[in-house]
């Protein structure tokens, strides 16, 4: 069974968490998708990914391969998972729990 | 066979679908059929055709140009005449050996094979050829741009076999390269009938796992509100007690009306007779009304009393020896789907045991059960004797197919949801304009419109005007593969949107109403707000205009959950969908510090599909 994962990292680690995602097998630029501001404003403060997981993906993340920098960005990864909200309905859900908005302009 | 999934005679595809017809005139654009699996793929580079459900889509091809191929690109591409057109790079001798061509280190250099040919940057292109790893350690075949020798696409083989790849040409001259990796004298891979072909069209791509929407089927009617109706044991299926009550306990592989083994049994014990005990097997789902129905029969050779009710109260039925389809109408919004035993259960209370056999289990929106529909997950379900057909669901949230548009077009541009439709007019895009479907909209149209659309079962953006018949012919292709009707805003529900009176809105810090306006000063973050009638599950259009001197103003539904929609830090006159969630009753601007300006004209719509 997959699970709705939102995956949230400070603006400072994300290019390391792209280069533990790229080096995972999951493609570049995994966290270029979302830019999230704790201040509400234009600032970016924060980046995230939204995907489905499985157990194995899980299991990486608690014990994750030697890949450069995983430690630190594991360590710095916040990690919402669930299993009965998806999508943009989990993205919302956990950016109002954690007080983070999206950055993101229409004009 | 090219290998697209698609049955083809001499080169050309199938050309039977009426939205291709509509650029059959020539006109600049893309239909991205999600329909079908055959133009899906679920890599980027063309290569793993699209089979399954709940699998990511990270190709589609474009059928506007009816995924004709151009023609062959690659001079003597099968080695029928010898090496000609080929040129050996490093220590490479080249020669043919059982009509491939072989590549060897002639020293203790890696060698290789090479050839340029003619190409246009921007258009994609189909790509294929044999290799045989052989001794080379692994062959290192790829495309470079001819100029910059920029690599295109590349791969190390080290499986023997066929492969074909999608590449952008990124130069007038791509380089295709046939590399021993290892530097040893005397190894040598094998390669043959290589090809390459234009494939034209604008194709939208994903290379990110994360950002690949899946690609899931039903019929066009969704009916069946549950999931796994085929797995008992599935997470989705709690397993309740209550009281005195014992876990139920459900087995697979029994036989069914069919005569299959698909059938699970059901051992549901409630301990006793008292008010609160119950052993009960349940799913949940979205409150509604409507038929819940299963098959059903006696697993001990008599008949039993079972309760089939929701929530814990209602409806006791016979289960007897021979498979019957028992159905109620919960007339009364409820979110469960229960079996089991539960003596003391209002409205009819079952035996304090149950040991039966069930499948099929159905809950549905209308009053009377119908058909039975199969839901493997939210991305399959299927109906006997009815054809399902695909849909994409973007997350709304990362996900994006995406396309480089090779030429400037302008027109319209139509999506086809399963909640609904949308068509948007004089569309302008110039040449090499990224086209993308998601995050929250396709691009040049209405911000935040996939919240409308629901599942995506197709794309047409073309570079004119649609006559009334083509835009009614083609919506109608989408409609019989699921799609909904257009969506209509209807009246505007926003109070004093135009400001006229300093009333109705509740104005936070630095807000203030006048001369037809409501203006913010820079200072404070602050919400412009009024109450607002919003009904969970329905899509808004908000549109008002903006005069912007500094900072940046969002709009947002607040109460429960709030659902924010995209900012703005220019002037001008907006559109924006948002979908009202539970608890949703009020509209807000939103500013951050900093922002001064004034909005007016605010309406607020509700889309609703079209008759």
């Amino acid at each position: 069974m997959t699970t709705s994962a939102f995956l949230i990292i400070p603006v400072a680690l994300k290019p390391a968490a792209n280069a533990v995602g790229l080096a995972m097998g999951w493609g570049p630029n995994n966290f270029d998708g979302v830019a999230l501001s704790n201040d509400g404003g234009a600032t970016v403060t924060h980046w995230a990914c939204r995907t489905d997981v499985d157990q194995v993906f899980l299991d990486l993340l608690a014990n994750p391969p030697a890949i450069d920098g995983v430690e630190t960005v594991t360590a710095a990864l916040d990690v919402n998972l669930s299993e009965t909200l998806w999508g943009i309905d989990h993205a919302t859900a956990v950016m109002a729990d954690k007080g983070l908005v999206r950055v993101d302009h229409a004009g | 066979m090219l290998g697209l999934g698609i049955g083809i005679t001499s080169g050309v595809l199938r050309q039977s679908l009426t939205p291709a017809r509509l650029f059959a005139d020539g006109s600049n654009g893309l239909l991205w059929d999600f329909s079908t699996t055959s133009p899906l793929y679920s890599d980027n580079a063309g290569a793993t055709p699209l089979t399954a459900p709940d699998t990511g889509v990270g190709l589609v091809a474009d059928r506007s140009k009816g995924l004709v191929l151009g023609p062959e690109l690659v001079t003597n591409g099968d080695f029928s005449a010898g090496t000609t057109g080929w040129s050996a790079t490093g220590s490479a001798s080249l020669s043919v050996v059982s009509g491939a061509l072989r590549v060897t280190n002639s020293a203790a250099v890696t060698g290789g094979a090479t050839q340029t040919f003619n190409t246009v940057a921007g258009t994609t292109y189909r790509w294929t050829y044999y290799v045989d790893p052989a001794t080379s350690g692994g062959a290192v075949i790829r495309v470079r741009d001819g100029g910059t020798l920029a690599v295109i696409s590349t791969a190390t083989r080290t499986v023997a076999g066929s492969y074909t790849i999608l590449f952008v040409a990124t130069g007038s001259t791509t380089q295709l390269n046939c590399i021993n990796s290892s530097s040893t004298a005397g190894v040598y891979h094998d390669v043959d009938n290589i090809s390459v072909k234009e494939l034209p069209g604008n194709h939208g791509t994903q290379s990110n796992v994360s950002f690949k929407p899946k690609w899931g089927r039903a019929p066009v009617s969704r009916r069946n509100l549950l999931q796994q109706t085929a797995d008992f044991s599935a997470a989705v299926w709690s397993k309740i007690k209550g009281g005195l009550g014992a876990d139920p306990i459900v087995t697979s592989g029994f036989t069914d009306p069919d005569g299959g083994n698909t059938a699970w049994r059901l051992v549901a014990n409630s301990g006793g007779s008292g008010a609160s005990d119950y052993s009960v097997l349940r799913q949940s789902f979205t409150s509604t009304t409507g038929a819940r129905s299963v098959y059903i029969k006696s697993n001990t050779g008599a008949p039993q009393i079972i309760y089939f009710g929701a929530p814990l109260s209602g409806s006791a039925l016979i289960a007897t020896t021979t498979w019957t389809r028992v159905s109620y109408n919960a007339a009364t919004a409820s979110a469960f789907f229960d079996i089991g035993a539960f003596p003391n259960a209002a409205g009819g209370g079952s035996g304090t045991t149950a040991d039966v056999l069930i499948w099929h289990p159905q809950s549905e929106p209308g009053s009377t059960a119908t058909p039975y529909q199969a839901v493997t997950s939210t991305y399959d379900m299927t109906e006997a004797g009815v054809p399902s057909y695909g849909f994409i669901r973007p997350d709304r949230t990362d996900d994006v197919l995406s396309t480089v548009l090779t030429l400037a077009q302008t027109g319209d541009v139509a999506v086809f949801g399963r909640n609904g439709s949308w068509l948007e007019t004089a569309r302008a895009y110039t040449a090499g304009a990224t086209f993308s479907i998601g995050p929250t909209t396709v691009t040049g149209l209405t911000a935040g419109l996939l919240a409308a659309l629901g599942d995506i079962v197709g794309i047409v953006a073309i570079g004119r005007t649609l006559t009334a018949a083509e835009l009614a012919s083609t919506l109608s292709y989408f409609k019989a593969r699921g799609a909904a009707g257009w969506l209509v805003a209807g009246a505007g529900q926003a109070a004093n949107g135009d400001f006229a009176t300093d009333t109705i809105w509740t104005k936070g810090t630095g807000w203030t109403i006048g001369s037809g306006v409501a203006t913010k000063t820079a200072g404070v973050a602050a919400l412009l707000s009024e109450p607002q009638t919003l009904i969970a599950g329905v899509s808004y259009l908000i549109e008002f205009t903006l005069t912007r001197s500094a900072g940046q103003i969002g709009i947002r539904f607040e109460g429960g959950t709030t659902i924010s929609g995209s900012a703005y830090s220019a002037s001008g006159t907006y559109s924006q969908v948002l979908q009202a969630v539970i608890g949703n009753n009020t509209f807000a601007f939103s500013t951050d510090t900093v922002f001064a300006g004034t909005v007016d004209n605010v309406s607020i719509k509700p889309l609703t599909v079209a008759p």
